[in-house]
C-alpha cells in the first residue's frame, strides 16, 4: 500500500495538471472563437459599414462648380457680353471673437457703405454666426481682408454680372445665390448654361488638408454652354426708350415692344416697362416685375385679331379685298348684339375698310361667310375659323427660349356658342400673347410662313465659332401666298387712312393694325370699366418686310384708343429701323 | 633555366590563399539597421520633395485662380465700359448730335 501511494498521488497531481490545460486549451479556443467571430461580423458583416466610416475620415469630397455659359449678343463682327460670371463674397461675423465692436463696425461700415450702428448691433448679438451681407464685391473684400479682423469671415461664391444693367433684364432673368436661373434666358437653358459640377475625392491628413494620392480621384467639371442671341443692343435701346415713354405718357401701368425678323422669326428687340436691374434683383419688391410679360402675359388682343379672321376669310377664298357687305352698324344672335365701337354704322363696306375701319360687324360677316351660309354661322364656319387660329399658333406656346411662356386660351368647341365665335372673330373672349400676335402677324407679312419665333442665334463652339441652332420654319403655308399679299394691301390703309395713321412716312408702305382690347373682369362677367390694353402691330415695308413689331400699352389712363397710345411708340421704333435696316424711300 | 624551375613558374599561381569573409550576427545587425536608415532617408527625401511639390502646385493653383479672378474682373470692366449706358453717357456722345434725317444716295 504504502509502496503504491507516491504513484497515486502523482497520478492526481497530473490529472490535476491536465485538467488545468485542457481548461486552458478550452478558454484558449473559445477566446479563439469568440476573436474570430468578432473579425468575422467586423469583416465580413459589418465590413462596409467600417469601411464606409474610415473613408469618411480618411477621404474627402470636393466639389468642383462648372463655369456657368457666358450669353452674348452680336455687334458687327464682335461678341458682346451682356451676361458673364464673376465672383463675390458673402460677409458673416462670429461676435464671439471680436473683441472691438465699435472698432469693427466702423471700419466695415466704411467699405460696406451701410450704417455704422446696423453693423455694430449685428456683430454685438450673441449668436456664432451673423451675415452682415451677401454680396460684397472682390475690391472691398481685398480692403476687408487687409484689415484682418478677428472675427470676421469671408466666402468667395461664384455670381452673375449683367453690364448692361436693366437693358435685358426680363429676357435674360438672372442667377440666384444658389447659382440657379430664375425667369428668362438663364431660367430657359439652366441645365446647359450651368454645365455640370464635378468632384475631387482626395485623401485627407488628421486635419483634412487634401493630400497627394494614388486614390484620390477626380471628376473634371463640365462647364456650361455659352450662347450667342440674336438682340440687337442698339435696337433694345431704342424699343426700351420708346415704351418707357409711351407708358409714362399715357399714364400706363407697363408696356411692351417686341420686334422680330419675319423671315427668320429672329428677335431683334424685346423690351417691357418698368423693368429691373437684374445686378440688383434682391432689391425688387414687386415679383411680377421679373416676368417677361411680352411672352407670359395672356390678354384679350382685340381688334388686333380681325386680321386672322380676315386671313381665313381671304385664305378660303370667301371673300376677297372687294368683297362688299352692309354695316348696319350692329349684328344680332340669339338674344346678343354686336355693335361696332362707338357705335358707328357706315352702310356698304368692302373687306378693306373692314380692316381700315376695324369694323366689328365686318369680320362677324367674314365668319358667316366661312360655313357657307352668307346670313348665319354654322358648324362648318366654326371649324375653319379654329382651324385658322390654330395654324396661326394660338392657344400653344410659340416655343421662343423664355421661361414661362403663357398658351394663351381659346375655349374649346364643346364650350363654344354662336356668340363666343363671334366675339372671337374681333379678339374677345380669348386670350394671347403679345409673341404669339407677332408671330402670327410675320406669317402675313412673308406671304404665309410661320416661323418660331427664337432669341437664340446660335451656341458658341469650342473654336470660338458660332454653332447655329436648328430650323425655325414651322408652316411653310399657312395661308397662300396672294391671300397674304392682300391682306398685307388691306393692312396699309389702316397705316394711310385709318386708326395707324401716325406711323404713316413719306415714302415707306406700312401696313398695321390697331387693338384696343377691354379687360375681363376677374369672375370673368363682363369687363372693367375704363380700363383698356391698347396695341399695335405692324411691319414694313409691305412687300419686302425687314421687320415686324408689336406694341402693348396696359391700361393707360388717358382718353382714347390704341391710336394714341401704342402707334406713336411704333412710329418712333419703325423711323430707327428703316434707317437700321438702310431701307430707302420708294414711294 | 632548368625544368625544375620552369614547373615550378608554370604553377606558382595555382596555390592561392582562401579568403574568407564572415559575418557574425552583430555586423549582420549594422548592416540591417544601416539599410534601414538608408532606405528610411530615401523615403524621408521622397515625402519632403513631394511635399515641397504639392507647395509648390498650391501656390500655383493659388496664382492660376488669382489671375482668372482678375480676368473676370477685367471682363467686367471691359464690358461695362462698353455698356450702352457709359457710352451714351461719355465725353464723346456728348459731342455728338443725332440726325432727323437720312439721305439714301440712288443708284443709277
Amino acid at each position: 500500500m504504502s509502496v503504491l501511494q507516491p504513484h497515486n498521488n502523482e497520478t492526481e497531481s497530473s490529472r490535476n495538471k491536465n485538467r488545468r490545460i485542457l481548461i486552458l486549451v478550452v478558454f484558449c479556443a473559445l477566446l479563439w472563437v469568440i476573436t474570430a467571430g468578432r473579425l468575422f461580423f467586423v469583416q465580413a458583416i459589418d465590413g462596409k459599414d467600417y469601411l464606409a466610416r474610415a473613408d469618411n475620415q480618411q477621404q474627402r469630397k470636393f466639389e468642383i462648380p462648372a463655369k456657368r455659359g457666358t450669353i452674348y449678343i452680336h455687334e458687327n463682327e464682335s461678341l458682346i457680353p451682356i451676361a458673364l460670371n464673376t465672383q463675390v463674397y458673402t460677409l458673416a461675423a462670429d461676435p464671439k471673437f471680436i473683441t472691438d465692436q465699435t472698432k469693427t463696425a466702423d471700419q466695415l461700415s466704411a467699405i460696406l457703405k451701410q450704417p455704422k450702428d446696423v453693423i455694430q448691433q449685428k456683430v454685438s448679438s450673441k449668436g456664432r454666426y451673423v451675415e452682415l451681407s451677401k454680396t460684397v464685391d472682390s475690391d472691398s473684400a481685398d480692403a476687408i481682408k487687409k484689415l484682418a479682423l478677428p472675427g470676421i469671415i469671408l466666402a468667395q461664391r461664384p455670381a452673375r454680372q449683367y453690364p448692361e444693367n436693366e437693358l435685358f433684364s426680363q429676357v435674360l432673368g438672372y442667377v440666384n445665390a444658389d447659382g440657379q436661373g430664375q425667369y428668362g434666358f438663364e431660367q430657359f437653358a439652366n441645365d446647359r448654361l450651368g454645365g455640370k459640377t464635378g468632384q475631387l475625392k482626395t485623401v485627407t491628413d488628421s486635419l483634412g488638408i487634401p493630400i497627394n494620392s494614388a486614390e484620390n480621384t477626380l471628376v473634371s467639371p463640365k462647364d456650361g454652354q455659352s450662347y450667342v442671341l440674336t438682340l440687337d443692343r442698339g435696337l433694345q435701346q431704342v424699343a426700351a426708350d420708346a415704351i418707357k415713354s409711351a407708358v409714362e405718357a399715357n399714364k400706363a401701368e407697363s408696356g411692351s415692344i417686341v420686334v422680330m425678323e419675319p423671315s427668320t422669326g429672329a428677335i431683334k428687340a424685346m423690351v417691357n416697362y418698368p423693368d429691373y436691374n437684374p445686378n440688383d434683383y434682391a432689391k425688387v419688391k414687386d415679383y411680377s416685375l421679373f416676368q417677361n410679360s411680352a411672352v407670359s402675359k395672356q390678354f384679350e388682343p382685340g381688334s388686333g385679331f380681325k386680321i386672322i379672321t380676315m386671313a381665313a376669310g381671304l385664305d378660303t377664298g370667301k371673300v376677297t379685298p372687294t368683297t362688299q357687305y352692309n354695316d348696319t352698324g350692329e349684328v344680332k344672335f340669339s338674344g346678343y348684339t354686336i355693335k361696332n365701337a362707338e357705335n358707328h354704322k357706315f352702310g356698304i363696306q368692302t373687306m378693306t375698310d373692314v380692316i381700315q375701319k376695324s369694323l366689328n360687324t365686318g369680320v362677324v360677316f367674314v365668319l358667316e361667310q366661312l360655313g357657307g351660309n352668307p346670313t348665319a354661322i354654322t358648324q362648318k364656319g366654326k371649324e375653319v375659323f379654329r382651324d385658322y387660329m390654330n395654324r396661326f399658333g394660338f392657344g400653344k406656346v410659340t416655343g421662343i427660349e423664355q421661361a414661362g411662356e403663357a398658351t394663351g386660351y381659346i375655349k374649346s368647341d364643346k364650350n363654344s356658342y354662336d356668340i363666343d365665335y363671334a366675339n372671337m372673330t374681333f379678339g374677345q373672349g380669348l386670350s394671347t400673347t403679345s409673341i404669339q400676335m407677332l408671330a402670327a402677324t410675320a406669317a402675313i407679312a412673308n406671304g404665309g410662313k410661320l416661323y418660331r419665333p427664337h432669341i437664340v442665334e446660335g451656341s458658341v463652339a469650342a473654336d470660338g465659332g458660332i454653332q447655329k441652332e436648328g430650323n425655325y420654319l414651322v408652316n411653310d403655308r399657312i395661308m397662300s401666298p396672294e391671300a397674304a399679299a392682300q391682306l398685307s394691301q388691306m393692312m396699309t390703309q389702316v397705316v394711310q387712312h385709318g386708326s395707324g395713321y401716325l406711323t404713316k412716312m413719306p415714302g415707306y408702305s406700312i401696313a398695321g393694325k390697331t387693338g384696343t382690347a377691354q379687360v375681363p373682369l376677374a369672375n370673368g362677367k363682363g369687363y372693367e370699366p375704363n380700363k383698356n390694353i391698347g396695341s399695335f402691330v405692324g411691319f414694313a415695308p409691305v412687300g419686302d418686310p425687314k421687320f415686324v413689331m408689336f406694341v402693348r400699352v396696359d391700361y393707360p389712363h388717358v382718353e382714347g384708343f390704341a391710336e394714341k397710345t401704342a402707334v406713336p411708340a411704333f412710329a418712333t421704333v419703325a423711323k430707327e429701323l428703316l434707317r437700321y435696316y438702310h431701307v430707302a424711300p420708294t414711294q | 633555366m632548368t625544368t625544375a624551375t620552369a614547373t615550378l613558374r608554370r604553377n606558382q599561381n595555382l596555390t592561392r590563399n582562401k579568403l574568407e569573409f564572415k559575418t557574425g550576427p552583430i555586423s549582420v545587425g549594422f548592416m540591417l539597421v544601416a539599410l534601414i536608415i538608408l532606405l528610411s532617408l530615401l523615403y524621408l527625401n521622397q515625402v519632403t520633395k513631394t511635399s515641397l511639390f504639392n507647395y509648390k502646385i498650391s501656390n500655383l493653383s493659388a496664382k492660376q485662380t488669382d489671375l482668372e479672378n482678375q480676368k473676370q474682373k477685367l471682363e467686367i470692366e471691359a464690358a461695362r465700359l462698353q455698356s450702352l449706358s457709359e457710352v451714351r453717357a461719355s465725353a464723346n456722345a456728348a459731342g455728338m448730335v443725332k440726325t432727323d434725317s437720312v439721305s439714301f444716295a440712288t443708284p443709277q
